[in-house]
């Protein structure tokens, strides 16, 4: 083998040697890129895996958020047409409903509204607080879908209101009748915390007239009725007439009239005797509040009172007039005491007591003097904290009468409940005892339960001589009526003052001789 | 560090010595395998020192020089991948300054694990450029190279001087770069 052929054969050799290096070099590399981009393969499948799943998961939560949104938005709806307190429907699902049923009965009378308000919730709010009232509409909401029945809409509106909706009863006798069972069903005592509330209902019912009624129409209707109910007798059902309107018109006028008549002072306070029945001497007056309206007239304390009650005046109307009555008793003989009355709806505010103290402080007027008479409607609200409040009164001094006693239910119970000062028997026995046996009867026995309990008895309502001398033989202490005089404004007592100072006593009272005094 | 570079090297070897160059270098280096490299693959530096090493030592030149023409080629590789970065119109100082962001959008989204190196502006007047330039590898000599690549891309003669410098980031190179009328 020569150099010649040997030199290209190893330069070939070394050339082979390379490109199989190099071959080698490629096919690791290939190799490596394999292997890499296999393992980078199952990465992204496992990625692609776990996205997947990440995308299941997104994917059922938003369907379950989405369903969980429309729960909430469904119970949301819910809320919105529901009274939160009764569970009832609300005003405005009742609105919806009565505009429903409006459009397909087309029958005059085929559509019933009854529009019910409870008697004596603000007493229960006020007495036990609101935790009690919540529980009453609650108590309240329930016996009313009992009572209603399946096929009759019940709903709350408002406060103490409820409305009833009932079809196809055509017939006012229907209306009054489904009326009357829900203001039964509401009689019956409620068991509250512990407590026994008594309220009522009052219903004003409104019945479709024609066809083209709206539920606008029909609610104002029925609340006019309801108006009525209330002013007429609490607890009682009203149908709604058109001349109702003017009636309830009337009765705003006169509320707006009573309004003003505090700041116009157009009240005055007049006084009639109170006197010993033995010796006749004098013992004091009872205040009693007259409304001189100038166009009005005189208006009766019974017309004006219950309104002022009812729309929480008689809280300014009586501070003020205990004011005026211990103010006009310090002009009066020392020995002389003032009888003032108090509302029992005066004592559903704790301002009571600051009322009379003012009256007293501001007057000068010895709490001794003073006598506050209360009816037993009194106790019968909230019992504790009204008997906390007359004894704070009688720790000052001041003396507490039970008044219109024997026309209550429970009368005898009060007298164990509160020492009171003095009895004043109510005056349908007085004018009854010449007539029947059973009122001297009655006298009597209060007289004889006033000495046992060393109570003073007063006999309201004289008007005889024959009564006087018959309570004076049955040992009644006081007595009060026309015989002696009627309630006079102050102007006119002088003359009855002068007698009294000259002579300490009215020796033989002469009604027409103090009547004719001015 | 990335067997792109690698390939690079043995691309831009080949270029200039031939074939036969990279299979010497390959054998010089005295690898743990065959040399078989893989851009997508990661590799031991030392592997790329020794392979450089064995370079110079069949090239005769200086490990900066050898350095600086791979920068250079390094530079013409980016210009022939994304052409876009690197339009003349640019100008010399705002290619080096979107260097980085060349990084960061075309080299990151194929090699997420690299270890790139920044080119930071740090002052720059219309005649000068002040870079800073940060990489955990002793490769400033790859840097000029890069600059003098996009110098000569735009057309643009260049003085250079570098300076080792620090800073909070620690260590880094300070390439002043100032142009020159052409």
């Amino acid at each position: 083998m020569s150099l010649a052929t040997d030199a290209p054969t190893a330069v070939l050799l070394d050339q082979v040697r390379r490109l199989e290096r190099r071959l080698a070099r490629q096919t690791s590399a290939r190799e490596q890129a394999e292997t890499l981009l296999e393992s980078k393969s199952l990465a992204l499948h496992e990625l692609n895996r776990s996205l997947a799943q990440l995308n299941a998961n997104l994917e059922q939560r938003v369907t379950e958020r989405t369903r969980e949104l429309d729960d909430e938005r469904r119970h949301a709806l819910f809320l919105a047409e529901r009274d939160l307190l009764t569970g009832l429907p609300n005003r405005l699902m009742f609105g919806k409903h009565l505009r429903q049923v409006l459009e397909r009965s087309h029958r005059p009378g085929a559509v019933a509204l009854l529009y019910l308000d409870l008697d004596g919730f603000k007493a229960v709010n006020d007495s036990f607080g609101h935790a009690c009232g919540d529980a009453l509409l609650k108590g309240v909401g329930k016996r009313l879908s009992a009572a209603a029945g399946a096929s009759i809409f019940a709903a709350r509106l408002s406060g103490d209101e409820f409305a009833v909706v009932a079809c196809g009863g055509e017939r006012p006798e229907h209306a009054a009748a489904l009326a009357e069972r829900l203001i039964a069903t509401l009689q019956h005592p409620f068991e509250l915390e512990g407590r026994t509330v008594h309220v009522g209902a009052s219903i004003g019912i409104a019945l479709t007239t024609d066809a083209e009624e709206s539920a606008e129409t029909l609610l104002h209707n029925a609340d006019i009725a309801l108006y009525r109910a209330k002013v007429r007798q609490r607890g009682t059902w009203e149908l709604f007439s058109p001349e109702m309107d003017g009636e309830r018109l009337a009765r705003l006028a006169l509320e707006r009239d009573l309004r003003a008549g505090l700041a116009k002072q157009q009240f005055e306070v007049f006084y009639q005797p109170l006197l010993e029945a033995g010796a006749g001497g004098l013992v004091g007056f009872e205040a009693l509040l007259r409304w001189k309206h100038p166009v009005r007239g005189m208006v009766p304390p019974a017309a004006f009172i219950p309104i002022a009650e009812e729309i929480g005046l008689i809280h300014e109307i009586g501070a003020w007039v205990l004011k005026q009555a211990c103010t006009d008793a310090m002009g009066w003989a020392p020995e002389l005491r003032v009888a003032v009355n108090l509302s029992p709806v005066q004592f559903t505010r704790s301002t009571l007591l600051d009322h009379v103290w003012s009256a007293l402080d501001a007057s000068g007027l010895a709490a001794q003097r003073l006598e506050l008479e209360i009816t037993e409607s009194v106790l019968m609200q909230d019992g504790e904290a009204t008997l906390d409040t007359l004894h704070t009164m009688r720790a000052r001094g001041i003396r507490i009468s039970m008044d219109d006693f024997g026309t209550g239910y429970s009368s005898l119970s009060y007298l164990r409940l509160f020492p009171f000062d003095k009895i004043k028997i109510d005056r349908s026995f007085v004018q009854g005892m010449a007539k029947d046996e059973g009122s001297i009867e009655i006298i009597r026995a209060v007289i004889g339960l006033g000495r046992a309990l060393n109570i003073k008895v007063l006999a309201e309502g004289v008007e005889t001589n024959e009564q006087r001398e018959m309570l004076r033989v049955e040992g009644c202490d006081e007595l009060q009526g026309y015989l002696f005089s009627k309630p006079r404004p102050l102007a006119e007592m002088g003359s009855l003052l002068a007698t009294v100072l000259q002579s300490g006593a009215i020796a033989e009272p002469a009604p027409e001789a103090l009547r004719g005094a001015a | 560090m990335k067997g792109l570079v690698f390939t690079e090297l043995f691309r831009h070897v080949e270029a200039l010595h031939g074939a036969n160059m990279v299979d010497d270098i390959i054998e010089a280096a005295q690898l743990p395998h065959d040399g078989g490299y893989t851009s997508i693959g990661s590799y031991p530096f030392q592997e790329a020192v020794a392979l450089l090493v064995a370079l110079t030592r069949a090239t005769g030149k200086s490990l900066p020089d050898t350095l600086d023409a791979f920068g250079t080629h390094c530079f013409e590789r980016w210009v022939n991948y994304a052409p876009h970065f690197f339009t003349q119109q640019r100008g010399l100082f705002d290619i080096l300054e979107g260097i980085d962001d060349f990084h960061e959008t075309e080299v990151r989204k194929l090699y997420p694990d690299a270890e790139l190196p920044s080119f930071l502006s740090e002052q720059r007047t219309e005649r000068q450029l002040t870079l800073g330039y940060y990489s955990c590898k002793p490769l400033s000599a790859l840097a000029v190279g890069v600059i003098k690549g996009a110098a000569a891309h735009v057309q643009q003669p260049v003085h250079m001087a570098c300076e080792p410098a620090t800073n909070a980031r620690g260590a880094y190179t300070r390439i002043t770069i100032t142009l020159l009328d052409s």
